[in-house]
C-alpha cells in the first residue's frame, strides 16, 4: 500500500471539504488500496464520527427513517426500525457480507462499494475503462460470466456489487450529502451513474462531499423481500437478486417497487416491472409479465446469458414471496391462493 | 509534521497499552503480527476474504487485515491471546473446539473461535442455518466445518 | 493392533483429542512466518504479469527511493547464481525453473524480483513502484489452448503412464452395449489457509536455517543445498506447524531460494510471505484434465472393455502428470483395458500433486461414467458397481491379490447408514415440497504409499518420553497419532509423551503426502518406543536391585509409566530404572523399512529422496477403499445445488486416532463437495492470466455450504501394509465424492454434467 497523508476528523464540519478519500469501515477502500487500484494521497479517517454518534444514529424521520452514514451494516440490519419496517433491507444486509464485514462496513460506504470485476481489481489486466479511461474493457471480449446484463455500455459491463443498495433503492432511499457549499439530497437510484462512456465516474459525488445520512421514506408496504441467488450459500456476491416491495389490496397490486442486483451496472430499479404490476391482479402471470418487462432490454453476452432466465425466476419468486403466496423455499404458504 | 514512515499511536490490545511508531499505512493485522508479535491472529488472504485475521474490537468481530492501525486507536482490541483466563485456562469455546476436533492445521482456528464466541454471545445460533451462516465468514481449508458446527452448537446449547 | 498384544489400548484406535490442540486454540502454535529473529528484514515477491516472453527492462528508481528499502533482487543482480536442480519426481524440487537467473518468462506469476526492506509496509510499497516492461510472446495458458491452439509447445505422450491388458478390440466386439463420454476437470489451487512463507537466516556463508511451512523438509534441505552448493547437513529446516498443505507444500518452489539469496546478500535474516494471489502463481496447482472413455458392457452389465484417452495439463519445463488413469485402470473387474495419457504443456507454470492427485480428477470421470452406465443397464447404481466388483484376490491391473479389501462392506455400511433403500430411481421423483432431492453414490479408492522412516524415543529423568521424528503435522494429526502410539507402547499417559516434529535435524523422514505419514512414521515410532521398552525391561530384569530382577520378559506388562509383573504391584517406574542405570536419559533410535520394501527405500530416504514402495508391490496390490453417498437439495427455479447430507464408509486399515481420522475423512469429503460445486481457477484466454486469484472468487465451500457429513471407518487392520495395520486417511475422502454429488444432481434434475464445477448456469 502506498502511504498517504492521514487526518482524523472529529466532526462532520472537520471532515467535509477535505481532499482525497474518506475512510470509514475500510472494507472496500483498504482492499483496493492494497491492490493499488485506489491510491489516495490524502485519507480522512471519519471513524470517530461513528463512535461519537454524530453519523451513526438510526432514528425516525417523519414517516420514514434516517440512517446515519456511519451506522454499520450489522447495526442497521438488526435495528428494530429497519428489521420491522424495511425487512428487505435487513435481509439484504445480512446476505450482503460476512458478519465481520457487517460489523465494519458503513451504510454510506456500502453505497460506494466498487465492482468485483477482475479486470478492474487486478492491475495485471491492462484493459479497464473504469480504472484507466480509454484502455478498453477486458470483460466484454473476455470472461464475463458474472458481468451485468442491464445498464452496460461498450465501455463497461461491470456489475454493481452491493446487495444493500438494491434494497435501499427499492425503498426509495435518498442520500444526504454535505459539502463545503452545504447540503443536498440525491435519490440513491440517481446517485449511482450508468457507465456510458465514462465508467470511471460512478457516483454523483463532488470533491469534498461526505455522505452524512441515508433517508428512507415510509415503505409502500409492510412486506418486503430480498432474494439472492449465488454460487455459494453464504459469503458470496449475487449472481442475481431482487428486492421486491409489494402493496397488494384485495388481490390487486396497488403499488410495487422492484430492484435487481447482481445483473446491473448499478442497483437496477425496474420501472418497467413496476408498471407491469400496478393495477394488475397479484398472480403468477402478472409477475411473469413483470419479469419479462424488467428484462426486455437485457444485453447478455455468451457467458452471462443464463442471468436472463435466472433473473426472471428470481423476480417471480421474490414477488410471489412478497405477496405472501410462497415461502422462501418456494412452497405455497398456508391459505395462499394465487 | 511527522514522517509518514513513523506515525505515533497507542493501541490497546488485550488490556495492555502499546505505544508504537508505525508507517501510516500499517494495518492492524501486520502490527499485531510483526510488531507486537501477537501471532495468534493469522493472515490468510489480507483482503477480507477468509476471516483468519478476525479480532474483537470493542467486543465485535472485525477483520484486522482491513483495519488501518491508526483507525484502531481508542478501541479495545482483543485477540486470541486475550481470550482465555489470566492463568492460561481455556475459554469454554476453546475447550469445545478441542473436544469436537474443530480444526486440523489450526491456522484458521483463532479466527474461527473469536467468531464462534461472538456467534454464541450475540445470540446468532438460534437455529442450525443461522449458526452456519454466521460462521461462514471464516474459511477452513481443512474443511472442519461439521466439527466447527458441533463445537459452536454445543456452546450455544450450554448457554440456553 | 499389535502394540501390546493382550493389553488394553488406551489411545490407539480411540477418540483422542489432539495433543497440539491447546496450543492451536490459544494461537500459541508457531507457524513459519511467526519466528521473531533479530534484525529481521521483510521481503515481498514480485511476479510476472505475462505468461510467456521476457523482461525488457526493470526500473528500480522509484522503488529504491522508498525509505527503508534495503535491496531489490532481479535477474540483473550480482552474486545470486543458482545451480540447476531436478524437479519432482526425479528430484525433490517442485520445479526446475530457477528464479531470477534470466529475463525469460515461461509462466504467469513467475517470480521476477524480490524487494527487501526494513518493514513489511516499505517492502510492499516499493514492490508496487517497481516498473517492469516485458516483451510478450505467444502463449498457451490453458489445457484447451494447448490441445487446440496452433503448435507452440509439444504434446508429450506418456507411455509409462499407459496401461494395457487383454484385447480391447475383441472386448468391444463382444459387448452388447458400447458407450462413449468425455469428462473434464479444471485447474484447482491448493490454497492452504497459511500462505507459503520462508524466513532465512545465515550463519556465515555455509550454513543457513530456513523456517518454512513444508510437507517435506528434506525437499527444501536438499533442493537448497543443490542450488547453493551447500552440504545438505548445513541447511537446517524448521517447520513445527504447517497451516495446511494439500500437496502445494510437498516440494519447494522458486520463492524459497530468492529469500535465501537475499538473506545472504544482506547478511541478515529475511522473511518472505507470499500473497494470496501469489498462491495461484508459483506453488503448483492441480492440472486440468480431459478423459475420453469408450466402454463395452455385456448382457449382464459387466465390463467387456474400456479405453481411456486422457489429456492433462502441465508446465513448460517440468512434466508432472495428473494421473487420471490411476483409478479407472484398477477399480472394476474388466479383462480388456487400454489407457493412454498425453501431457499438454502450457504457460500456466509447473503443476504438482494436490489432495488425491489423479484419483480425485480421474475418479470424477469414472464414477459419473458408472452412473451413466448403470442407468443404461437399468440397474441401481450401487447394484451396478457390485456387479463389476473386482475380487479381493485379483487386482485387475496387476493380477495380484489385494493386501486387504472390504469394499463390499463399505457399500453395505454406507448405504445402510444413508438409507439408500429409500431411493426411488426416477429422475426428480424425490421432493421436499418445491425442493428437488437427489441421491447419488460413488466408489472411492486410494493407493497405499509406504515409506522408509526413522524415529527416536528418549526417556528423560522427568519421566517424560520424547519422540523425535523429522516429519510433519499439516493438520493430519501426526503429533497426536505418534503420541498415542508411543503412550500405548510404553503404558504411559499421553500427557507424558512429548512429540517433536518439523526439524530437519531430527531423524529423517519422507514427505507427508500420499496419506503415508501415520502408517510410515508411526511404524518407526512404534519400533523406537518398543525398543525403548525392551531396553528398559532388559536393564530391570538383569539388575539385582530391581523388583523385576529375573522375571521373564513375557510376564511383564507396561502400565502407569513403568514395568510390572502381570497385574501385581511388583515392578517399578521407568524413571527408577533410569536412575539405577546412572543416566539422566536413555534413548533408542530405529529405522523401519516399509512392508515389501528393502534397504533401497531406506537408502533413498537418507539421500533426500522419496523412499517409498509403490502401491502394487511385489506380493500385494495395496489400496484403501470407500463408498460415498450424497444427498443434494436443489431449488428447481434457481438450480442451486446444495449438499445436505453425505455418508462415507472407508476401509483404511487400522484407525490410529478415531477422532483425527474422522476429521481427515470428513475434510476429504467436503473437498469433494468443493470440487463438485465450487472450485475452478479461471484463466483469461486473451492474456493468459488468472482471473480469480483470491479467496472471494476462487470458491471453496463455506460453513453454510456443508450439511451433515458422516464418516464411518471400518476396522480391518492391514498388517500386509504396515506394522500398525494402518493404511491412510488423508486423501480417500475426496475420491468419488465429486462424482457422487454430480450423480445426485442428475437424479434430482436429469441434467448430466460431465465437468466440474457444476454451477447453476450449467443446470438452468
Amino acid at each position: 500500500m502506498r502511504p498517504f497523508e492521514y487526518a482524523r476528523a472529529q466532526s462532520v464540519a472537520e471532515a467535509v471539504g477535505r481532499p482525497g478519500k474518506f475512510l470509514a469501515g475500510g472494507t472496500t477502500l483498504m482492499d483496493l488500496m492494497k491492490l493499488d487500484v485506489e491510491r489516495p494521497a490524502h485519507l480522512t479517517d471519519i471513524t470517530p464520527l461513528r463512535e461519537n454518534g454524530e453519523l451513526s444514529q438510526i432514528v425516525e424521520d417523519g414517516g420514514g427513517v434516517k440512517i446515519g452514514a456511519l451506522a454499520s451494516m450489522s447495526q442497521t440490519a438488526e435495528h428494530p426500525l429497519i428489521a420491522e419496517r424495511y425487512p428487505a433491507l435487513s435481509q439484504a444486509l445480512l446476505a450482503g457480507a460476512s458478519q465481520q464485514i457487517r460489523n465494519m462496513a458503513s451504510m454510506g460506504g456500502n453505497v460506494m462499494q466498487r465492482t468485483r470485476c477482475p479486470y478492474f481489481r487486478d492491475l495485471a489486466f491492462k484493459e479497464c475503462n473504469k480504472r484507466d479511461p480509454g484502455s478498453g474493457c477486458g470483460a466484454i471480449g473476455g470472461h464475463h460470466r458474472k458481468m451485468a446484463i442491464l445498464g452496460g455500455s461498450d465501455a463497461c459491463i461491470a456489475t454493481h456489487a452491493s446487495d444493500a443498495s438494491v434494497a435501499l433503492v427499492a425503498y426509495g432511499a435518498a442520500l444526504t450529502l454535505r459539502g463545503p457549499d452545504g447540503e443536498r439530497r440525491v435519490k440513491l437510484e440517481d446517485f449511482n451513474l450508468l457507465p456510458g462512456e465514462t465508467p470511471h465516474i460512478e457516483h454523483d459525488l463532488r470533491e469534498g462531499e461526505l455522505i452524512v445520512a441515508l433517508t428512507l421514506p415510509a415503505p409502500i408496504a409492510a412486506d418486503g423481500v430480498y432474494l439472492k441467488v449465488r454460487d455459494r450459500e453464504s459469503y458470496e456476491f449475487a449472481l442475481s437478486s431482487c428486492a421486491a416491495v409489494l402493496d397488494v389490496q384485495e388481490g390487486k397490486v396497488n403499488a410495487a417497487h422492484v430492484t435487481l442486483g447482481g445483473v446491473g451496472t448499478r442497483p437496477w430499479r425496474s420501472p418497467e416491472a413496476e408498471a407491469a404490476l400496478v393495477g394488475q391482479p397479484a398472480t403468477r402471470e402478472t409477475f411473469e409479465a413483470a419479469a419479462r418487462a424488467a428484462l426486455q432490454h437485457a444485453h447478455p453476452l455468451a457467458q452471462n446469458a443464463f442471468k436472463v432466465p435466472l433473473t426472471a425466476r428470481v423476480i417471480v419468486r421474490a414477488l410471489m414471496q412478497a405477496a405472501g403466496q410462497i415461502d422462501e423455499a418456494g412452497n405455497p404458504t398456508t391459505g395462499a391462493n394465487a | 509534521m511527522t514522517s509518514l514512515n513513523s506515525v505515533p499511536l497507542t493501541l490497546m490490545v488485550n488490556g495492555q497499552a502499546h505505544d508504537l511508531e508505525l508507517p501510516v499505512q500499517a494495518t492492524l493485522l501486520d502490527v499485531l503480527r510483526e510488531r507486537l508479535h501477537l501471532t495468534g491472529t493469522k493472515k490468510g488472504c489480507d483482503h477480507g476474504q477468509c476471516g483468519a485475521c478476525t479480532v474483537l474490537m470493542d467486543g465485535e468481530t472485525h477483520l484486522s487485515c482491513l483495519t488501518l492501525a491508526l483507525s484502531a486507536q481508542g478501541h479495545e482490541i482483543r485477540t486470541i491471546e486475550g481470550l482465555g483466563g489470566p492463568d492460561g485456562e481455556l475459554h469454554p469455546m476453546q475447550a469445545a473446539f478441542i473436544e469436537h476436533d474443530a480444526f486440523q492445521c489450526g491456522y484458521c482456528t483463532p479466527g474461527q473461535i473469536l467468531s464462534a464466541v461472538a456467534c454464541v454471545e450475540g445470540g446468532h445460533a438460534q437455529n442450525d442455518a443461522e449458526l452456519r451462516d454466521f460462521m461462514s465468514g471464516n474459511l477452513c481449508r481443512c474443511a472442519a466445518y461439521p466439527q466447527i458446527f458441533e463445537a459452536v452448537k454445543s456452546m450455544a446449547g450450554e448457554r440456553q | 493392533m499389535t502394540v501390546q498384544k493382550g493389553q488394553p489400548q488406551n489411545y490407539v484406535g480411540q477418540r483422542v483429542n489432539r495433543v497440539d490442540g491447546p496450543d492451536k486454540v490459544r494461537g500459541a502454535a508457531t507457524y513459519a512466518a511467526e519466528f521473531d529473529l533479530p534484525e529481521l528484514a521483510h521481503a515481498v515477491l514480485v511476479s510476472a504479469t505475462i505468461p510467456h516472453g521476457s523482461i525488457k527492462s526493470i526500473d528500480e528508481t522509484a522503488a529504491r527511493a522508498v525509505p527503508g528499502v534495503l535491496d531489490i533482487l532481479t535477474h540483473e543482480s550480482e552474486g545470486i547464481e543458482l545451480k540447476p536442480v531436478k524437479a519432482y519426481p526425479r528430484g525433490p524440487a517442485g520445479t526446475s525453473v530457477l528464479p531470477l537467473q534470466s529475463p525469460k518468462i515461461e509462466f504467469r506469476g513467475q517470480p521476477v524480483a524480490l524487494v527487501v526492506a526494513e518493514s513489511l509496509e516499505a517492502a510492499q510499497h516499493a514492490a508496487q513502484l517497481l516498473e517492469i516492461e516485458y516483451d510478450a510472446s505467444d502463449f498457451r495458458a490453458t489445457l484447451e489452448q494447448g490441445m487446440n491452439g496452433l503448435p507452440l509447445l509439444d504434446k508429450v505422450p506418456m507411455p509409462p503412464l499407459g496401461h494395457s491388458r487383454g484385447d480391447v478390440g475383441k472386448g468391444m466386439k463382444d459387448a452388447s452395449t458400447t458407450f462413449e463420454a468425455t469428462y473434464d476437470t479444471p485447474v484447482h489451487h491448493h490454497n492452504p489457509l497459511e500462505m507459503h512463507a520462508v524466513t532465512a537466516a545465515w550463519d556465515g556463508d555455509e550454513r543457513v536455517t530456513i523456517y518454512e511451512p513444508t510437507q517435506w523438509m528434506q525437499s527444501s534441505q536438499y533442493t537448497l543445498a543443490a542450488m547453493l552448493g551447500l552440504e545438505p547437513d548445513n541447511v537446517h529446516v524448521i517447520s513445527p506447524f504447517v497451516g495446511g498443505g494439500f500437496g502445494s507444500k510437498a516440494t519447494t518452489w522458486p520463492h524459497l531460494p530468492t529469500a535465501v539469496l537475499a538473506a545472504r546478500k544482506l547478511g541478515r535474516p529475511v522473511k518472505l510471505v507470499l500473497s494470496r494471489a501469489q498462491m495461484f502463481a508459483a506453488v503448483g496447482y492441480r492440472a486440468a484434465t480431459t478423459s475420453a472413455y469408450t466402454v463395452g458392457l455385456d448382457d449382464n452389465a459387466q465390463f467387456t472393455a474400456m479405453t481411456l484417452d486422457a489429456q492433462t495439463q502441465t508446465g513448460v519445463s517440468d512434466l508432472f502428470p495428473e494421473q487420471v488413469g490411476n483409478v479407472p485402470k484398477m477399480l472394476y473387474a474388466n479383462p480388456n483395458m487400454e489407457l493412454k495419457q498425453t501431457l499438454i504443456r502450457t504457460h500456466a507454470g509447473p503443476n504438482i500433486m494436490m489432495r488425491a492427485p489423479g484419483e480425485a480428477s480421474g475418479g470424477f470421470g469414472l464414477e459419473v461414467l458408472m452412473d451413466e452406465l448403470a442407468e443404461k443397464a437399468g440397474l441401481d447404481p450401487l447394484e451396478f458397481r457390485r456387479r463389476n466388483h473386482a475380487p479381493e484376490n485379483e487386482d485387475p491391473e496387476s493380477g495380484k491379490p489385494y493386501s486387504s479389501k472390504h469394499l463390499l462392506e463399505c457399500y453395505d455400511r454406507a448405504a445402510d447408514a444413508f438409507g439408500w433403500d429409500g431411493r426411488t430411481p426416477e429422475i426428480g421423483s424425490m421432493r421436499d415440497g418445491n425442493t428437488l432431492i437427489g441421491w447419488g453414490m460413488a466408489t472411492a479408492t486410494y493407493p497405499v504409499y509406504a515409506s522408509a522412516a526413522t524415529a527416536r524415543a528418549r526417556l528423560c529423568a522427568s519421566g517424560h518420553v520424547e519422540i523425535e521424528a523429522g516429519s510433519h503435522d499439516i493438520g493430519t494429526g501426526t503429533y497426536s497419532i505418534l503420541a498415542g502410539i508411543a503412550a500405548d507402547s510404553l503404558g504411559m499417559d499421553i500427557e507424558q509423551i512429548k512429540v517433536k516434529l518439523g526439524d530437519s535435524r531430527l531423524p529423517k523422514n519422507g514427505y507427508s503426502g500420499g496419506s503415508r505419514t501415520a502408517s510410515s512414521v508411526g511404524s518407526a515410532v512404534l519400533a523406537a518406543a518398543m525398543g525403548l521398552r525392551e531396553e528398559l525391561l532388559e536393564a530391570a530384569t538383569h539388575d539385582s536391585n530391581s523388583p523385576l530382577h529375573g522375571v521373564a520378559g513375557q510376564d511383564i506388562k507396561v502400565r502407569d509409566g513403568g514395568l510390572y509383573f502381570g497385574d501385581t504391584d511388583q515392578g517399578e517406574t521407568y524413571t527408577a530404572i533410569l536412575g539405577r542405570m546412572g543416566k539422566d536419559q536413555h534413548e533408542v533410535y530405529r529405522e523401519t523399512i516399509p512392508h515389501e520394501g528393502s534397504q533401497k527405500q531406506l537408502d533413498q530416504l537418507k539421500a533426500g529422496k522419496d523412499g517409498s514402495v509403490a502401491a502394487v508391490a511385489e506380493r500385494y496390490a495395496r489400496h484403501s477403499w470407500g463408498a460415498v453417498f450424497v444427498e443434494v437439495r436443489i431449488d428447481p427455479d434457481f438450480m442451486t445445488p446444495r449438499v445436505s447430507r453425505i455418508v462415507g464408509a472407508f476401509d483404511i486399515g487400522q484407525v490410529i486416532n478415531a477422532k483425527t481420522a474422522e476429521s481427515q475423512l470428513t475434510g476429504g469429503m467436503v473437498w469433494g463437495v468443493g470440487m463438485a460445486l465450487h472450485e475452478e481457477t479461471q484463466t483469461d484466454d486473451r492474456t493468459g492470466l488468472i482471473l480469480n486469484s483470491n479467496l472471494a472468487e476462487y470458491h471453496i465451500p463455506v460453513n453454510a455450504d456443508i450439511g451433515s457429513v458422516q464418516a464411518i471407518a471400518l476396522d480391518h487392520p492391514d498388517f500386509r501394509v504396515s506394522a500398525l495395520g494402518a493404511r491412510g486417511a488423508g486423501e480417500i475422502g475426496i475420491v468419488g465424492t465429486a462424482a457422487a454429488v454430480a450423480n445426485a444432481i442428475y437424479h434430482a434434475t436429469g441434467k448430466r454434467v460431465r465437468e466440474t464445477p457444476i454451477t447453476l448456469d450449467k443446470l438452468l
